[in-house]
């Protein structure tokens, strides 16, 4: 033996290294670091996770809560192991439910089951999902609950519940509203086919005849209002409808609107109609999206005359703040119940079923006005009492237009013109429309060529240099109107085309406008706005105007 | 005599132990309360015959504590015997281990233990703190009132290849409870009473002497110095007297608390070096070498000497420290004759032929360290042979 035991003095007496340590045995202590990073990993866990974990006796005693727990019962300052799991339970939960729980769980059946929470202080009550398993604490069995916090959870559950109720109720309602509608297309169908067959016949005076006729056209014009409602609800629904803003004369619309209704008021009812016109109109020219501000006005004006039978109906506005306008339409009619003047802007709602079949119309006017103030930036209510008249009243947001605008509006002439043989290209697959066309045109004195597809009056234009204008089908077999429009540009570039279609959505219209052509007649084509444009394209140097 | 407070930073390590009458009776509550499933009883010969042990361990068996005995102890226990001990308590899957008997049998308990949980040669854990893995539970009764090797962080086992006592020094060896019961020592013959009194009265001089000493070692040192001195010889000559037994047992208990906590010096080095190499009983040994390290250490630690001095009832006021030191020298060689111990190294069969040796494999010792003066061969050689 040679060691100098004196270097060891410190250690045998107990100060040397690792001296301070817990233990003297160096493996030992390296396994208590180890099991203490443990642990605190195994707390950081238990304390990061979202969930509530309590560990309650066999009796429902908390022996331990994590962080989360804590937070959840409100423990903060409190001894946890004071409590028992029923003083932190809402008084509406079973004690014989929970204890049931306990000893199915201590059966080795873990359970998922809900319980409201009441924290140890306020007034709050917690949803929570609870995962019961059964374990060991301090080596006695014990009861581990995992508790989910289920507010977000409920509260969505809540609004899916909603929103299956709406859903339902939208269903429901649709089926009122196609009940409605079928009885709203058969009616004017009714109408038009009826009276048509009545127009065969021979032994009818003249009278009846032009009578019948303004009830075909009426019953038509009625029907494609329905139809306009329904792509335009459609639109709605599918978040397309988007605001197309153009400089608008106010008063000239409002005096169209005006003109327009005052003649549709039935004759049998004894109603008049005023428009609250300014002497000093405070606001001439805004920009807005014009269509959708004069339908508003239609919309709620045609509402005023169907619900109103005596007295009046006034219309007007006023300008409330530099850029929000107030529009008011007042009847003196039915009025609308109380608990109806909320449900009667929503889809396919009127407020009462019944009266929609006396009254028509197919319960979207007031949806499709709502839906057009909101895009117009304002707002649409009603105040109403039963016999006691509506006042129906929204506000627009609007801008003014940078410079004065001169007003190109032209007063529609519907007076014919005549024409000297002009040739006139119509490309119209579909006789009957072509038919419509060359009956209002040809007495007239115009000579009209018929393509029955795209193709064909590219050949006529190649061969035929007197046309004067073409009247272009858009939706034509062979080849369509668009792609006719360009083979015809590389032929005659300065050869007016004019689009007649019955897609008459915006984007199809600006598409019309994109792909070049000089304008566009909607279908049904109206008389007046045939021959503005014949006006426009053909008789552009005589002297008929 | 001036009271000084030792400022320096001192530790005090201590299982925890039960005195009294009767505290034997509680070894098996204390096997249960450990744990204890299968124990493996340490144990010798001669305590196996003693009444009471059959009561300790029929007292297991009423406990329905499953034990085996390992008995193969023999005095300065060999490093054989700790791994036969081993392999006995792995064989029977033991699980506590239960010492009853003197030093040699609780340092082969606690070899014992060190191998069956550390699984390597008892030679392998010489030295300090080189033990990895704690022991098993150990409970010690004390059948001696000398090693204290119950409350002690001391191991000495007999490494027989190379003829020394090698020792293992680490608070991981202090037994976790010691039932120290002054009823067994009542079954001691004088001579051992004697040899083990006399150690219990070295480790209290070493203790007090020593350069780790701190207030806590020098109160039980003294203590333990004056009660020894006082009462040694009543229980040589009256073995049965059990307030007698108590109060060396007492002694005992605090010598082996104030050197477990402030070690040991030459007297103990010396005494393992001779003890390694010719087997001779450590106390014996003890009691010859006390006076001659007091000889060797006095003027290294001269207060802690006339303390002493004092406390054995030797007049010190007005002597000089040459004089205090030849009476406590000649009174340490009185005390030990009277005990009956009156041999010498010549008579124990050491000839000046091997002093170099002992002299050589004592200065290898780890009691050195604390020891007031730093020995050398020459010193040791000295000693030795003033000794003889």
């Amino acid at each position: 033996m040679t060691v100098d035991w004196r270097k060891y003095r410190e250690k045998i007496i107990g100060l040397g290294e690792n001296s301070f340590q817990k233990s003297y045995y160096p493996d030992l202590q390296e396994k208590i670091t180890e099991l203490e990073m443990a642990r605190l990993y195994l707390a950081t866990l238990i304390n990061s996770t979202s969930d509530s974990i309590l560990i309650l006796d066999l009796n429902g005693k908390l022996l331990f809560l994590n962080d989360q727990a804590r937070l959840l019962i409100k423990a903060s300052d409190k001894d946890e192991k004071e409590y028992n799991v029923y003083d932190i339970l809402s008084d509406s939960e079973n004690t014989g439910d929970i204890s049931s729980a306990f000893n199915g769980v201590l059966n080795n059946i873990p359970r998922t089951i809900e319980w409201k929470i009441k924290p140890l202080e306020g007034d709050m009550i917690i949803p929570v999902q609870v995962s019961l398993s059964k374990t060991a604490w301090y080596g006695e069995t014990a009861i581990i609950a995992i508790l989910r916090d289920f507010t977000e959870r409920k509260h969505y559950e809540e609004e899916l519940i909603a929103a299956r109720e709406m859903a339902e109720e939208n269903d429901r309602l649709k089926s009122l509203f196609l009940a409605n509608l079928s009885h709203e297309i058969r009616t004017p169908m009714n109408a038009i086919l009826g009276f048509t067959e009545i127009l065969r016949s021979q032994d009818i005076s003249h009278e009846e005849r032009e009578g019948y006729f303004d009830i075909v056209k009426t019953s038509g014009e009625h029907l494609l209002s329905i139809i306009n409602d329904i792509i335009e609800i459609s639109r709605i629904e599918a978040g397309q409808a988007v605001m197309h803003a153009s400089v608008t004369n106010l008063n000239h619309l409002l005096e169209d609107v005006y003109n327009s209704l005052r003649i549709t008021i039935p004759k049998e009812k004894s109603l008049d109609i005023r428009l609250l016109r300014h002497d000093h109109p405070p606001v001439e020219s805004i920009i807005t999206d014009e269509v959708k501000l004069k339908q508003i006005l239609v919309n709620l004006l045609n509402n005023a005359i169907k619900f109103t039978d005596t007295g009046h109906i006034t219309f007007g506005y006023e300008l409330i703040g530099d850029n929000t306008l107030k529009f008011t339409v007042t009847d003196t009619g039915a009025g609308i119940d109380s608990k109806y003047q909320k449900i009667i802007f929503e889809r396919f709602r009127q407020a009462d079923s019944d009266l929609t079949i006396k009254k028509g119309g197919s319960g979207l006017g007031l949806a499709i006005s709502k839906a057009y103030v909101e895009l117009l930036g304002g707002s649409i209510a009603v105040a109403s009492a039963p016999g006691k008249g509506s006042v129906f009243t929204f506000t627009i947001t609007f801008q003014k237009p940078m410079k004065q605008y001169i007003s190109q509006t032209k007063e529609s002439d519907t007076n014919v013109v005549k024409g000297e043989n002009e040739v006139i290209l119509i490309a119209e697959d579909d006789f009957y429309n072509y038919l419509y066309i060359e009956k209002l045109v040809g007495p007239n004195n115009y000579n009209l060529i018929r393509a029955c597809n795209g193709k064909e009056a590219v050949d006529y234009c190649n061969k035929n240099k007197n046309i004067k204008l073409v009247l272009m089908d858009i939706k034509m077999p062979v080849m369509n109107g668009y792609e006719a429009l360009m083979k015809i540009r590389e032929i005659n570039s300065d050869l007016p085309v004019v689009a007649q279609t019955a897609y008459a959505l915006p984007e199809d219209l600006t598409r019309i406008k994109q792909e070049g052509f000089d304008g566009y007649l909607l279908k049904p084509i109206r008389k007046n706005e045939l021959f503005d444009i014949i006006r426009k394209y053909v008789n552009t140097d005589n002297g008929n105007e | 005599m001036k009271e000084k407070v030792k400022l320096e930073l001192r530790k005090f390590v201590a299982p925890e132990y039960i005195f009294g009458d009767g505290a034997r009776a509680l070894a098996s509550d204390y096997c249960r309360k450990l744990g204890g499933i299968k124990v493996c009883l340490v144990t010798d010969p001669i305590v196996m015959k003693q009444s009471w042990f059959s009561e300790i361990a029929d007292d297991l068996n009423l406990k329905g504590i499953e034990y085996t005995v390992f008995s193969s102890v023999t005095p300065n226990p060999r490093d054989k015997e700790v791994m036969e001990g081993a392999a006995h308590f792995n064989n029977h899957a033991c699980n506590l281990l239960l010492a009853v008997g003197g030093g040699s049998v609780i340092d082969c308990a606690k070899g014992i233990g060190i191998v069956a949980t550390n699984r390597d040669d008892i030679t392998r854990f010489e030295g300090v703190d080189m033990i990895r893995r704690p022991l098993p539970p150990m409970v010690c009764i004390p059948t001696t009132s000398g090693s204290s090797a119950d409350v002690s962080q001391f191991a000495i086992i007999n490494k027989i290849s190379e003829r020394y006592k090698m020792a293992i020094i680490s608070k991981s060896i202090v037994p976790d409870i010691a039932l120290i019961d002054p009823y067994v020592l009542t079954t001691m013959d004088s001579f051992l009473t004697a040899c083990t009194g006399i150690d219990a009265l070295s480790h209290a001089f070493e203790a007090y002497v020593s350069n780790a000493s701190s207030n806590f070692t020098d109160l039980f040192a003294l203590e333990a110095i004056r009660l020894i001195n006082d009462n040694l010889y009543d229980t040589i000559t009256t073995p049965d007297d059990l307030e007698a037994r108590g109060k060396i047992m007492l002694a005992s208990l605090y010598a082996g608390l104030a050197f477990s906590n402030a070690s040991l010096g030459c007297v103990h080095s010396l005494a393992h070096s001779l003890g390694g190499y010719l087997d001779l009983p450590h106390g014996e040994c003890n009691a010859i070498l006390l006076p001659h390290v007091i000889g060797y250490n006095f003027y290294a630690a001269p207060d802690e000497y006339t303390n002493i001095a004092s406390t054995l009832g030797i007049e010190t006021n007005g002597k000089s420290q040459t004089e205090i030191k030849e009476s406590l020298t000649q009174y340490m060689f009185d005390f030990t004759h009277r005990m009956g111990i009156t041999s010498t190294l010549t008579s124990k069969g050491i000839t000046s032929e091997i002093i170099p040796t002992l002299a050589s494999k004592a200065l290898g010792d780890p009691c050195n360290a604390t020891n007031p003066r730093t020995p050398s061969q020459k010193d040791f050689e000295i000693i030795l042979s003033e000794a003889l």
